[in-house]
């Protein structure tokens, strides 16, 4: 339904660069990305509030790169709200309908649905400098419904709200979903992006580096950065030499074993943390994977401690605290990590 | 990749009000500056008339500012240390002689500096006559151009951290010390714009200093006495000057508000 | 242990004597500012106030400054409220140009600037010309008074109304075009009335400031005299005494009708935000 090709816009401090994607009718498109890297801009590239350099964007067959933004029906929900101050919350959900030049009765109908729909009908009087984080994001997701856009863009939607009120916009946002609505929504949180996408993009340097289901994404993580944001420690990009059952994958200076079937030849090879066992003396069980090397760095994470050991390259093992204490690791320490071949992820491409 | 097209009817409409508004606010001084003769103006601005007022001009600006410096800055200082209560009954005050009309503000000090009022009586046993004197016009100045220093140095003030002060204060500088070392080199900048607003506003000010004294006359009021009794053309030579002067002290304020 | 103490109340007695020598020079120029103001008022006896006060020249100059001032900050505002909208939320080319040039009026002294004013609607020059044609004319009228209130008084409405304008957020503006509102609907559903506060305040500064005018008016308008031009008439001709009563009544005025503007502001204030 909308298709952005090779989209580009310089901005003060980052820039798209070729950003390229396209969602189907329907869909719940994730874009995932850290902060800082133009996914607000994009946004608002599509909803025609900021000029594009270059590059196209299509909805419905239509082009609508140059579009003047009242006849784009893209709607855009900023992550701050942006609700009008001056004016209550009943006169906000109405701006886009008295706009178009409805009828008092149809504004009245309309808003009455909306306002259901979106859960803030006890609210339609008050003034939004007293609505709650939560509220003030219902109103501000009915406000740009009410104008029954075609694709609805949600910046953030989630990330400023507490605890409980984001499971309840995660579901009014499914909801709104399931009753056909297609929806790009932004954020640089993985969970959420995983809770709701039924596609998810990741934005990498101002350009779009993958698109997938979040199970396959978060299968065949395609690039360093994908895999580290997807919380995936280890990650090598190598060859795949030939053979048959355990066979050899070369990234640098190491040689990992890898259990595969596989076609020979380049590719991505990923190793959850968890897999990694440390040891002081060399491991003599049947571990094919085994570096020394030394520690350079520990770190405290949820549900244990990461270690990340220089073995030719960076390898991170992730162990309990009480292994911890027990080993008595820090940097500088010359330890033995062992992995299984079966571990050892292997992704073509 | 910006079009003509793509501007708004709307947007085109407030072009136009804005050139408009930018046209009568440019207008008349580049009218001015472009209907002066360079010859007469080069024959006439060698009237020692004109030099006269210039140099009574330029001294009673930088005598009413440095004065306005000495009195100003201990006000702004001991404002900025009081309690908000203090601060608040007497930042209005200050603001009086930028709110009240020139014209009668000169009146005001007509009355407070005459020779019959207490304080003018006081002066003229003194020898000092404030009406029709060099007195008077840097006593008008000084009214009209004390708050900008006050103003300007007060917010200065204000923004310093006090612990910097406090810490000096520990580390055994008196208060007065403490003033002249940090808190003024802090606040050079604001003093330095305050100071340039309080002479642009004392070389300007005509309707004040033209009650006090018509004679010596600064060149504001040489402006008006050569237009009434010359003519438009005539009074163009000082009002020349004096906008070139003021334009001066314009582009050092902007200056030193570039640099910080 | 002795010595420290006698230092640290040696200390403390210098401290007070530094306060002190700044509080009494503040409190001098403090005195300076306020007494001339207080003494006028009270040295202004009540005869001489009703007498001024009957005198039709008096209550007709006051009543067309009055006039004069708000017409010219209404006529004006028109364009200088567009203005103040571009300057805040566009970037073009020579804009440091444009902020220096609305700020001219406020930097050149008024007399000089009556002077510019003058020789640009005089008779003679094209614009003056072009009015006469028209059967309109600027000087001896109160078209000049306007002209020169406007001239010197317009920057403090631009600048406050650019303040205005910045602080609201564009975001605002971007969701308003988003929901589908033309530039101009935004404008004045959404800046205007956000703004509205700082637009206001703006127009009863320019207001204050054109009330108070002499300089530049003296020169483009003497007749028919506005106040400040009056008061100085009668400085010149009668003296002190004749000045004085009228200053007064035009102070008094002038502080009822702002408080009155500032009330009717907040109401209006309030009224946008209910």
């Amino acid at each position: 339904m909308l298709k952005v090709s090779d989209l580009c816009k310089s901005f003060s401090g980052f820039s798209l660069k070729k950003a390229s994607f396209e969602v189907a009718e329907g869909e719940l498109f994730v874009m995932l990305g850290p902060s800082g890297v133009g996914k607000t801009v994009l946004l608002e590239c599509l909803a025609g509030l900021e000029r594009v350099d270059s590059g196209s964007i299509t909805l419905d067959g239509k082009n609508i790169t140059c579009a003047p933004i009242q006849e784009r029906s893209i709607g855009l929900v900023y992550q701050d709200q942006a609700l009008f101050p001056h004016l209550t919350v009943w006169e906000n959900l109405a701006y886009g309908l008295k706009v178009r030049g409805h009828s008092a009765e149809t504004i009245r109908s309309k808003i009455d649905d909306i306002a259901e729909k979106v859960g803030v009908g006890a609210l339609l009087g008050r003034r939004t400098d007293t609505l709650s984080g939560g509220e003030a994001q219902r109103v501000a997701l009915g406000r740009t419904m009410a104008v029954s856009p075609r694709c609805l863009l949600l910046d953030e939607p989630i990330s400023s709200l507490d605890a409980r009120s984001r499971s309840e916009m995660r579901r009014l946002i499914r909801e709104l979903n399931r009753a056909g609505q297609t929806i790009i929504h932004v954020t640089h949180d993985f969970d959420e992006a995983l809770s709701l996408a039924s596609r998810i993009a990741f934005m990498e340097d101002g350009r779009v580096v993958q698109t997938g289901p979040p199970d396959e994404v978060f299968r065949h993580p395609q690039s360093e950065f994908v895999a580290s944001f997807i919380g995936l420690r280890n990650f090598f990009r190598g060859v795949l030499e030939p053979g048959e059952g355990t066979r050899y994958f070369i990234s640098g200076s190491i040689r990992l074993s890898v259990v595969t079937d596989a076609e020979p030849g380049n590719g991505v090879a990923t190793l959850s943390a968890e897999e990694v066992v440390l040891s002081a003396e060399r491991p003599a069980g049947s571990a094919r994977n085994v570096f020394p090397g030394r520690v350079i760095d520990v770190a405290a994470v949820r549900g244990g401690i990461e270690i990340v050991l220089d073995v030719g390259t960076e390898l991170t093992a992730r162990i309990s605290n009480e292994s911890m204490n027990e080993m008595k690791i820090s940097c500088g320490c010359e330890l033995w990590a062992s992995f299984k071949a079966t571990a050892v992820k292997f992704h073509p491409g | 990749m910006r079009r003509f097209k793509d501007l708004d009817r709307f947007e085109v409409l407030c072009w136009v009000f804005t050139l408009a508004a930018i046209l009568f606010l440019a207008g008349p001084v580049a009218g001015l500056l472009l209907s002066v003769d360079p010859d007469f103006f080069a024959h006439d601005a060698r009237d020692p008339e004109i030099w006269r007022s210039l140099k009574i001009t330029v001294f009673s600006g930088f005598a009413s500012s440095m004065l306005g410096l000495v009195t100003g800055l201990p006000l702004a200082w001991v404002l900025s240390t009081s309690s908000v209560r203090v601060r608040n009954t007497i930042e209005p005050l200050i603001e009086i002689p930028i709110l009240l009309p020139p014209v009668i503000a000169g009146i005001c000090l007509v009355s407070f500096l005459s020779e019959k009022s207490i304080v003018g009586g006081i002066f003229s046993r003194l020898g000092i006559e404030f009406i029709s004197s060099v007195w008077g016009i840097v006593a008008g100045m000084y009214f009209v151009g004390v708050p900008f220093i006050v103003k300007t140095s007060l917010s200065a003030f204000q923004e310093i951290d006090h612990r910097i002060i406090r810490t000096a204060r520990l580390l055994g500088a008196g208060s007065a010390r403490a003033f002249f070392t940090i808190v003024l080199p802090h606040s050079s900048r604001a003093i330095l714009t305050g100071f340039i607003l309080m002479l642009g506003r004392s070389i300007g000010i005509f309707g004040t200093v033209v009650m006090i004294a018509y004679e010596p006359k600064t060149v504001p009021v040489l402006v008006y006495h050569r237009f009434v009794s010359m003519g438009i053309e005539a009074a163009k030579t000082p009002a020349v000057l004096l906008i070139g002067l003021s334009l001066l002290f314009f582009a050092m304020r902007r200056l030193t508000v570039r640099g910080s | 242990m002795q010595d420290r103490l006698r230092s640290d109340s040696g200390r403390l007695h210098h401290a007070g004597l530094t306060t002190l020598i700044f509080s009494l020079l503040g409190g001098l120029i403090l005195l300076f500012v306020v007494a001339p103001l207080l003494g006028m008022v009270l040295h202004c006896p009540a005869e001489d106030l009703a007498k001024a006060a009957a005198d039709p020249a008096v209550t007709e100059s006051i009543w067309l400054t009055l006039w004069t001032s708000m017409a010219a900050t209404m006529i004006f505002a028109v364009s200088a409220v567009p203005l103040s909208y571009l300057l805040a939320r566009k970037q073009f080319p020579l804009k440091g140009i444009v902020t220096g040039i609305i700020d001219l009026p406020v930097v050149i002294p008024h007399s000089a600037a009556g002077i510019a004013l003058l020789g640009l609607i005089s008779r003679g020059s094209l614009l003056g010309d072009l009015s006469d044609n028209l059967g309109f004319h600027f000087i001896g009228g109160p078209a000049g008074i306007m002209l020169a209130m406007a001239y010197v008084s317009l920057p403090f409405l631009i600048n406050a109304a650019r303040d205005g304008f910045s602080a609201v957020p564009e975001r605002l503006e971007k969701a308003a075009l988003n929901l589908g509102a033309s530039p101009a609907r935004v404008f004045f559903t959404i800046s205007m009335p956000l703004a509205w506060r700082s637009i206001l305040s703006g127009m009863i500064l320019m207001f204050a400031r054109g009330m108070s005018e002499f300089g530049a008016v003296v020169i483009v308008t003497y007749h028919p005299m506005i106040t400040p031009v009056l008061i100085y008439e009668r400085f010149g001709a009668f003296g002190l005494r004749y000045a004085r009563p009228v200053s007064v009544i035009f102070v008094a005025v002038s502080l009822a009708v702002f408080v009155f503007l500032r009330f009717l502001g907040r109401k209006s204030v309030n009224a946008q935000s209910q």
